[in-house]
């Protein structure tokens, strides 16, 4: 099962979707971190994660990049945060945009088949003019391709608002 | 207490209004306003808002606030931090609401809350 949430910058989309690996029934728990830790805001930020995931069982696997590369342990519930930081990651790095689209569906592909429940969070970024420059234009027309793609494929799309969850595929989780 | 969120210029005050038969003389744009009136409007302003205080002195209050968390992540860090405390006020807010409704293109998406306001 493959399931999709989206939402705002600080819309509680991140505690919904734990809720949606809790609420499985999977024992085996995967966090798939895709942040690049470099600075004292990003430190902050996976600290914060890090607390509201404690005592919740979830063992965590770094995969700023190359999630079609990584194994995952057979019928897990894998919680991959978040899409918009891995596509950012393949898109502005080494092996660049060409492809980029490519190897992110083909690792969300991937790790869903090997996993009972993925949950894939990702971002609206998609709301606030396009007055930006043609590098940001271009990642943000690759990550609204991958949401389309991921949420094509899930059973269930939520987008989380104050907290609250909206269905826009598969009915209320 | 009711929230009403939803993008800029998507009508927000206008509903509360008609809901609520106030006029635009009841509307407050601060914290210390909104104390004694019925209606808060532009509460993204305000991300550091005392909301326990707020609601202490005007339970029953309709707050309005945009969405501000939709966009590309900016650059600046402050900014940042704000887009994200507004959204965490909301989150917070939302759970104490009796009702929290979106409005999009001038018409109402309710998020919680039972039966028709008004």
């Amino acid at each position: 099962m493959l399931m999709l949430v989206s939402g705002g910058a600080g819309s509680g989309k991140s505690e919904f979707a734990e809720g949606l690996i809790t609420a499985s029934g999977l024992d085996r728990r995967v966090y798939l971190a895709t942040m690049r830790v470099w600075d004292g805001e990003s430190v902050r930020r996976v600290e914060r994660h890090r607390q509201m995931r404690a005592g919740k069982g979830f063992e965590t696997l770094e995969c700023p990049d190359n999630l079609a590369g990584l194994t995952l342990p057979a019928g897990c519930a894998a919680l991959l945060e978040d899409l918009s930081n891995l596509t950012a990651n393949e898109f502005f790095g080494e092996q660049g945009r060409q492809g980029a689209y490519e190897r992110v569906l083909a690792g969300v592909e991937r790790a869903a088949w090997q996993a009972g429940l993925l949950v894939v969070v990702t971002n609206e970024l998609f709301s606030d003019g396009m007055d930006y420059d043609p590098d940001t234009l271009a990642y943000l027309d690759t990550l609204a391709r991958l949401n389309r793609a991921v949420a094509a494929r899930a059973g269930g799309v939520y987008e989380v608002v104050c907290g609250i969850p909206v269905a826009w595929k598969g009915g209320r989780p | 207490m009711i929230l009403l969120i939803g993008g800029a210029g998507q009508g927000k005050l206008d509903y509360a209004l008609e809901k609520t038969g106030y006029g635009p003389e009841q509307v407050a744009r601060t914290p210390e306003e909104a104390r004694t009136k019925p209606i808060f409007a532009g509460l993204e302003h305000w991300p550091e808002l005392d909301e326990n205080e707020l609601l202490a002195a005007n339970p029953e209050v309709v707050l309005i606030c945009d969405e501000v968390g939709c966009g590309v992540v900016p650059v600046d860090p402050a900014q940042r931090a704000r887009r994200e405390q507004v959204g965490r006020l909301c989150c917070r807010l939302a759970k104490r609401a009796e009702r929290v409704e979106r409005i999009f293109c001038g018409l109402p998406m309710v998020l919680k809350g039972e039966g028709p306001w008004n």
